[in-house]
């Protein structure tokens, strides 16, 4: 019940944020449309390009925005003051900050099957999908959030973290298969690939869009990698709530 | 009694000094009174409150909540408090009044119908029921002020914490807010942890009052209390003749002559001792002067804390 009121909170309070705020919206959603038909164009070009050329991109797309939510959240509720008003509340700060991260998430994905629809209807491009790829996205995501916490934390903690999110979001796009090919990387940058939370939900669902064996082991490391984000950035996010409740930082911005 | 406090410090670590804002605070709260904290700016009474609604944690010392750490209570203690703390930042101004009551309402875990109904009872009860589908930035403080409170009282809180509440409001508005924490208080059972700068608001509502100072408490008791102890008599005495400034001294040391004219001397004079009133009236009679006005009176709780925070607790008895 709690948890069920704590969504609904949420969702009505990022609807009526919508609905305040829905030029930044429209703005924003016309950008992505524009990003993703620049994308999809692109690789149309290559005939070598496999049929899961896109999934990378979404993921990557994703985690761009979940990744930065919790310290995006926490960053507004300290601005406009309201933060120690959540804190006041019988729910932990986390649970409230991974219900807003996973409300927004919910709304961003609607958001962009709305625009493959879109770009399936008015560009030339084929999008080929597999329904097994969503318990992988899904997975994956539970790790995203960790690492969303683990950001959060430092928010909580030093406020301005934004610039350290752009610097994240870049290494994500550049470093888990999204755009380069992890095998053409040097040994040391593959080990570091295979450790970010993103690398290993991409390459499962890559093979599963390109009819391609996936193995138990992909499996169980996608689950262990996925979990420990989980449980570090949850713990990470603790640790700093304790620190903060000592040394009394909640409302500098 | 419902809230204890024991043996309770607090510490900050700034560039590597410390900073001992609260040293070893002891007192309690009865159930259902209006208890004030007063101090100057930097006391340490906004880090009293925060600590005893669990956003900061102690460096030593306890908080009992009905005889139960509030540390080990956890989040559950927040469904027995409410809290309403300085500045006017504790709502969404981009959201409606109504809207605001619906989304910490949901938070705090009630039911719908629950929100609803306590909801227009409080719009209601503090005048705020018209404007409830406004938006809260377009209200004034006051408005503001009192929707906080309204949030803070949905879930019927046994003890409601108020962190400067009339800070920036007009008179109305803080006549009629002082109305409402003396009807909390006093008709609902709610106990009411109040600071305020105010002191005609601490005045007519606490009932008892702590004064914090150098991190250590400086008075606790009654405003009533306080009042008496380091009030000194003022009186208002005229006669129907002029009197030269020697002739005052005679009887009076501390004394401001507020009036010579028309045969017609006015003086106030501040005295602990009601025997020179007598000998100076004695005297008057005698020399068949007409006293045609005497009055005393007391200081307000506002000249009071003046002269507390200016001279200090111990000097100031000696006043």
């Amino acid at each position: 019940m709690k948890m069920f009121n704590i969504i609904k909170a949420e969702l009505s309070k990022y609807m009526i944020e919508v609905k305040t705020y829905y030029p930044d919206h429209i703005v924003n959603m016309i950008v992505t449309y524009i990003f993703f038909a620049g994308f999809f164009l692109e690789f149309r070009n290559y005939a070598a390009v496999k049929d899961s050329y896109y999934i990378g991109f979404l993921y990557w797309f994703l985690a761009a925005n979940i990744i930065s939510e919790v310290s995006v959240s926490i960053s507004f509720e300290k601005q406009v003051g309201t933060l120690e008003q959540l804190l006041l509340k019988p729910v932990s700060l986390e649970v409230i900050c991974l219900i807003k991260t996973l409300t927004w998430l919910a709304i961003t994905f609607i958001k962009v099957m709305v625009l493959f629809i879109v770009i399936k209807l008015t560009l030339p491009i084929n999008i080929v999908f597999n329904i097994k790829i969503i318990p992988i996205l899904i997975i994956t995501l539970i790790g995203l959030l960790g690492f969303s916490l683990l950001l959060g934390g430092l928010t909580l903690r030093f406020t301005k973290t934004a610039s350290f999110e752009t610097i994240l979001s870049y290494i994500l796009l550049f470093f888990t298969g999204t755009i380069i090919d992890i095998n053409s990387m040097p040994i040391l940058f593959q080990i570091i690939s295979k450790s970010l939370p993103l690398t290993q939900g991409i390459l499962i669902s890559q093979s599963l869009i390109d009819k391609q064996p996936v193995f138990f082991s992909q499996m169980f490391l996608l689950c262990i990698n996925s979990f420990l984000y989980f449980i570090i950035g949850i713990s990470f996010f603790r640790y700093i709530y304790n620190k903060s409740k000592v040394e009394g930082i909640w409302n500098e911005y | 009694m419902i809230l204890e406090i024991k043996e309770l410090s607090k510490t900050y670590k700034t560039n590597r000094k410390k900073q001992l804002v609260l040293d070893s605070v002891s007192f309690h709260v009865d159930k259902g009174e209006i208890f004030s904290i007063l101090g100057e700016n930097g006391a340490g009474k906004t880090t009293l409150i925060k600590l005893m609604v669990n956003l900061l944690t102690p460096s030593k010392g306890k908080i009992l909540y009905k005889n139960m750490e509030i540390t080990t209570i956890g989040k559950d203690y927040y469904t027995e408090i409410g809290v309403v703390l300085e500045g006017n930042r504790n709502i969404y101004w981009y959201l409606s009044a109504y809207e605001n009551i619906l989304y910490f309402g949901r938070l705090m875990g009630l039911k719908e119908k629950e929100i609803r109904e306590r909801g227009e009872e409080l719009l209601k009860f503090f005048g705020l029921y018209e404007d409830k589908d406004k938006k809260v930035g377009n209200f004034s403080r006051g408005m503001q002020q009192k929707l906080s409170i309204i949030i803070s009282l949905l879930h019927e809180p046994k003890i409601l914490f108020l962190d400067e509440p009339t800070l920036g409001l007009d008179v109305v508005s803080k006549m009629d807010m002082i109305e409402k924490i003396k009807h909390l208080s006093k008709e609902e059972g709610v106990t009411v942890i109040i600071t305020s700068h105010q002191m005609d608001v601490v005045e007519k509502v606490a009932d008892r009052v702590m004064i914090l100072g150098e991190g250590k408490i400086q008075f606790l008791d009654t405003v009533d209390k306080l009042i008496n102890k380091y009030s000194g008599n003022k009186y208002l005495i005229r006669v129907e003749r002029n009197l030269d400034d020697a002739e005052i001294k005679k009887y009076f040391d501390t004394v401001n002559v507020v009036r010579r004219e028309n045969d017609i001397t006015e003086i106030e004079v501040y005295i602990d001792s009601n025997r020179l009133i007598n000998s100076f009236l004695g005297d008057m009679v005698k020399r068949n002067i007409y006293v045609t006005h005497i009055s005393k009176s007391q200081d307000s709780l506002e000249d009071i804390m003046y002269k507390f925070l200016k001279l200090g607790s111990d000097s100031f008895e000696d006043v």
